[in-house]
């Protein structure tokens, strides 16, 4: 079964672009903008990745289940490493 | 007694007789501040005050005292170098050489022989309070441009940062060609936007620099404000539809003339309206009206966005205000807009204040211009026309390859015959082989500049083709330098299309000549 993501990103369009890119690979996928909404959507699925928004990390992390796996890529990254972390 | 008195004043150290009162007395007679120390310790503890001058008499100069003062001395910061005056009764060298010799390589000594004449002593120490008064200039020039430093390193720290999330979003968009290479219209208008956001960070940059170093050129004439209104919207609808945000615009029921650059002022509005969507959640409402204030011309933007904190109101028209904050990161925001918008309104004689009752509920924007007292209504800018359709031949100059092939492409595209070379010798070449209607010349050129190339063309082929520089430098000596060049026109980079379908559509039909 492929894992679902959750991207966590306020830029709206490099939220966009991080969430067309996943969907190309068949990510069932995710985003917000901010933790708030994260906490929602975490309360409503299981998440086996999220993608974070380096600034936000902290906040992120302890509201997750350990198990999870967090992607914090430095900015700006490209397809290939963004599809690497979250393999 | 104040700082600055303190570090004007002359500290004394004559321990035997009546030397210091006298000194003091005779110092202050002549308009100088004294302050007389029991000894080297206490000057010690008051060089930390500030001093403007030392006067020393030998005697205070001992073996014991003269290595604490030196420490004292070589606590000096960079630009000081405290004026010091020793009298001493003709000491032996080796006196010197013990006692004083050690002073001279720590700060600036003068010896002045006793008996002392009073006229000597006074003109010595106004002497030195006169070198140390360069010091201190000296020193506030250093905390400016220190200042300075701290305020670039702080903008390239807020840039750099900034830059990050529209580049993010353009490398991954660009990546995400098909199997034939080419990228789907999602991300090709992702691209597109982030590029414009681009590029309108890089002109509010270049715009705010010229405004604060006064090289900007307002060309003012009387304008209906509501024209400039009208102008600002064609740029800001698309993000307001994106955004679904909706804008409710109420004109005044009269005229509202003002002296103002018609560019700026769409400019300043765009700015003002753009920032109002670009906080309003999707949803939300921006009104913006204009009205008569007495004399004034005045637009109100209001918007139900996220507001203003109260502590950020006051700072909000400041340069980086809004990359300091969450909300304004968020938005891709480096608070560079409203800075720009409040330096191009005083150029304009106006004002902008900001209201919000807090976060969350919403802010509005009042801009406020001068009427101009008198008939004369300049028609609208003329909006852009597009080219009539008919193929031409244009020449490509530019080293750039990413840049020469996008626009061989582009133009191809709208059915015109390009011929794109990369230096300018081969550019010369090009252009009077083909005689193109048309020639964009990059002025940053290997082989030759842009310049020579423009000033050959012309003596070789005369006027028969319209030649444009493309310039990264869009000053009005810019321009000018092209103009004497032999250019017809000047555009600054990155040319857009709609800037080439503007030239071309100002060619004369093919066989009419230029």
């Amino acid at each position: 079964m492929v894992p679902r993501v959750l991207v966590i990103e306020p830029y709206s369009d490099l939220r966009e672009a991080i969430v067309l890119t996943l969907r190309r690979e068949h990510y069932p996928c995710d985003a917000v903008a901010d933790v708030a909404d994260a906490a929602q959507e975490i309360g409503r699925h299981d998440y086996a990745c999220v993608v974070v928004d380096g600034d936000t990390t902290g906040e992120v992390v302890a509201s997750l289940d350990p198990a999870t796996h967090v992607v914090s890529l430095a900015k700006p990254f490209g397809r290939y490493e963004l599809l690497a972390a979250v393999r | 007694m104040s700082s600055a008195d303190l570090s004007r004043r002359v500290l004394i150290v004559a321990p035997v007789g009546r030397d210091a009162e006298l000194m003091c007395t005779h110092l202050e007679g002549a308009g100088l501040t004294c302050y007389v120390c029991v000894d080297v310790d206490e000057a010690c503890r008051e060089l930390e005050r500030g001093a403007g001058a030392l006067i020393f008499t030998e005697e205070a100069l001992t073996v014991d005292t003269s290595p604490r003062l030196a420490k004292a001395l070589d606590g000096q910061p960079a630009w000081s170098d405290l004026p010091m005056i020793i009298l001493t009764g003709m000491p032996s060298e080796e006196t010197k050489r013990r006692s004083f010799g050690t002073f001279g390589r720590r700060t600036n000594v003068t010896f002045v022989d006793r008996p002392v004449r009073i006229h000597s002593l006074v003109s010595a120490a106004q002497s030195a309070l006169r070198a140390r008064e360069r010091q201190y200039e000296i020193r506030e020039l250093m905390e400016k441009l220190e200042d300075r430093v701290h305020e670039r390193d702080r903008f390239l720290a807020i840039l750099g940062h900034e830059l990050r999330n529209p580049l993010g979003a353009i490398l991954l968009a660009s990546q995400m060609r098909d199997e034939d290479g080419r990228l789907g219209g999602e991300h090709a208008n992702l691209i597109e936007r982030q590029s414009k956001h681009l590029t309108r960070l890089v002109n509010d940059l270049l715009d705010l620099s010229r405004v604060v170093s006064g090289k900007i050129v307002l060309k003012r004439q009387v304008i209906d404000l509501a024209d400039a209104l009208r102008q600002s919207f064609e740029t800001v609808m698309e993000s307001a539809a994106r955004q679904n945000v909706s804008i409710e615009v109420r004109y005044a029921n009269e005229r509202l003339p003002v002296f103002a650059d018609p560019l700026r002022a769409a400019q300043i509005l765009t700015n003002v309206v753009g920032n109002a969507i670009k906080y309003t959640p999707s949803g939300g409402q921006v009104i913006v009206v204009l009205e008569r204030d007495g004399d004034q011309a005045v637009v109100r933007v209001a918007d139900d966005g996220v507001g203003i904190a109260p502590d950020r109101i006051g700072t909000i028209f400041e340069l980086f205000a809004q990359a300091e904050n969450a909300i304004g990161r968020a938005q891709g925001g480096m608070g560079i807009g409203l800075a720009l918008v409040r330096n191009l309104l005083q150029l304009h004689e106006g004002t902008i204040t900001a209201e919000s009752d807090g976060l969350g509920k919403g802010s509005e924007f009042v801009v406020r211009l001068p009427i101009f007292e008198g008939d004369a209504i300049a028609p609208a800018p003329v909006p852009k026309v597009s080219h009539d359709g008919q193929p031409r031949r244009i020449v490509v100059v530019e080293d750039n390859q990413d840049v020469r092939d996008l626009l061989r492409l582009k133009l191809r595209r709208l059915g015109h015959e390009v011929h794109a070379v990369g230096d300018g010798i081969a550019g010369l070449q090009t252009i009077v082989d083909r005689r193109p209607d048309l020639a964009l010349v990059d002025i940053g050129l290997p082989g030759l500049d842009g310049y020579e190339v423009a000033a050959r063309v012309r003596e070789s082929i005369g006027r028969g083709v319209m030649l444009v520089a493309v310039s990264g430098f869009g000053q009005p000596e810019d321009k000018r330098k092209a103009m004497d060049a032999g250019f017809d026109e000047h555009i600054t980079k990155p040319a857009d299309v709609s800037d080439i379908e503007n030239l071309l559509s100002r060619l004369p039909p093919r066989g009419e000549g230029v």
